[in-house]
């Protein structure tokens, strides 16, 4: 049994079933049979509650490569005990005083928020010292990326619209086109990635999704 | 030895100046900017006012989904705009049903609601019946794609676990019952809230990050979004549209000026680069 259903034949077949069920009455429009009500929202919700569950795992292997860590002295071992520490706080406090606690919104609030944001703010002095730094016009390409650099800095900076307007049309020219294109271009690739991605996982070709590893003949 | 004693060049200082500099400048520079308390315009973009128009046609009584879709790292960013969105849709005495679409951001409602803890007395906001706290029910695409279909069987408790049915929210059925989305995404989840909400009609706003704009930008084109906040810019231009002074507007000194300095060092950069570095490449 166990066999059958590792097998790669099995995982295939169940996904196909399940393709064709979500996949053709959305747009065959079949009278009687809601796609959203039936098929997708139900194996959708089975995801949902599934998912939670790797949280525990996440939990279980966060421990046990910070104690890996501690023993070994690793560099930066007493930041894993720190978060370890965190990690331990956050469940006692849920887990003994509820969600709706004192504690459980001081380990958020005085901890977690201010941590993530100084993660984030330190990216501001990396960027500012790197444009700084990196921004010279070697060439005609760099100087082009230099002038468009500079209209689209000055334009940002709020106080240069009260004086001048000069740089705006031409740094929305330059996120509108430039931007806007480069931008479009990466989505819509992704997109058909995506769906040949999707496509191969049907025909059997990617057996990674279905958590299958193919047997390598010798 | 045969070392020659070189005196100070200003040109190789520019050439290759300490990043600790930067560093150090832009800090004092923002501590400064951010303490004065300085009150200058701003330019209010044409995304901002259409943002701006779509809150002020809520209707008394209509019902809005506030979306925190944000990480507490990226809160700091929107958080201007997140509480000015919130001080129309109070202005406009719309039901407000508070939803987190990301697990971290549990407690940032409450910072939001302590802030403008003055408008909801004023305007006699009663849990339940002109509000509600989801918490963490939009987990994944799954729950929001269940959501938008059948919401009663989606979501049946509120945060703090009792029952919807006590609520305003016992009359929502699917996405048509929602007047508003106002999404303040950090990250890509709003995906779900366009493919499952925006796509089948249901009116939706942004306020998101900086390195989001680009990826929202041709939503907007298309009509997915209706309108969006770019950043704590635009949550700034949308203070200055109410006439209230917060975060954004205490920000906007200091984030002009960080500009300009920038455009300093990369301007010393080039000046070190051609009257040092370029000579001495030639030899």
């Amino acid at each position: 049994m166990a066999e059958l259903l590792k097998s790669r034949e099995f995982n295939l077949a169940v996904m196909i079933i399940f393709f064709c069920l979500t996949f053709f009455p959305y747009f065959l429009s079949i009278p009687g049979y809601d796609v959203e009500k039936n098929i997708s929202s139900k194996v959708q919700l089975i995801v949902g509650l599934i998912t939670p569950f790797t949280v525990i795992l996440a939990i279980y292997s966060q421990y046990r490569r910070g104690f890996n860590a501690f023993n070994k002295r690793q560099r930066g071992w007493w930041l894993k005990v720190y978060m370890l520490f965190c990690i331990a706080s956050m469940l006692i406090f849920y887990v003994v005083w509820g969600k709706l606690s004192g504690p459980y919104y001081w380990v958020t609030l005085a901890v977690i928020s201010p941590l993530s944001t100084i993660n984030y703010g330190v990216i501001f002095f990396y960027m500012a010292s790197t444009t700084a730094r990196a921004f010279k016009a070697r060439n005609l390409k760099a100087l082009l990326l230099l002038v468009a650099g500079f209209i689209v800095f000055m334009d940002q900076a709020p106080l240069t619209g009260l004086y001048t307007t000069i740089f705006n049309p031409v740094a929305v020219f330059l996120n509108d086109t430039l931007v806007g294109s480069v931008t479009r271009t990466f989505t819509i690739c992704s997109t058909i990635g995506g769906l040949v991605y999707g496509v191969r996982v049907l025909l059997g070709l990617e057996t990674g999704a279905m958590g299958v590893t193919e047997k390598k003949e010798a | 030895m045969g070392e020659t004693k070189q005196g100070f060049n200003l040109f190789k200082a520019f050439a290759d100046y300490d990043r600790r500099i930067i560093h150090a400048t832009m800090m004092i520079v923002m501590i400064i900017f951010l303490l004065l308390p300085l009150k200058l315009p701003l330019i209010v973009s044409e995304q901002t006012n259409k943002y701006y128009n779509i809150l002020n046609n809520i209707k008394p009584g209509d019902k809005v989904l506030f979306v925190f879709d944000c990480e507490p790292s990226g809160f700091q960013e929107l958080r201007s705009g997140i509480i000015a969105t919130m001080r129309m849709l109070l202005e406009r005495e719309a039901k407000i049903a508070v939803i987190i679409g990301v697990p971290e951001s549990i407690a940032l409602p409450g910072i939001v609601i302590d802030t403008l803890q003055e408008i909801w007395t004023r305007k006699g906001y009663e849990y339940g019946k002109n509000y509600v706290y989801l918490g963490y029910a939009w987990a994944n695409d799954a729950s929001v794609s269940a959501s938008a279909t059948n919401w009663q069987s989606a979501i049946r408790k509120d945060y703090y676990g009792d029952p919807i049915t006590n609520t305003f929210l016992k009359d929502v059925n699917d996405w048509k019952d929602w007047a508003l989305i106002c999404d303040f995404p950090t990250a890509h989840f709003y995906s779900s809230i366009i493919n499952h909400y925006a796509l089948r009609g249901t009116p939706l706003i942004m306020n998101c990050i900086g390195v989001m704009i680009a990826l929202i930008r041709p939503q907007v084109d298309i009509g997915t979004v209706k309108a969006y906040l770019g950043s704590t810019r635009g949550g700034a231009e949308l203070e200055y549209v109410l006439g209230t002074y917060g975060p954004g507007l205490q920000s906007m000194n200091a984030f002009s000026v960080l500009h300009y300095v920038t455009i300093g060092f990369v301007i010393i950069g080039n000046i070190g680069y051609f009257m040092y570095t370029k000579k001495n490449q030639r030899g």
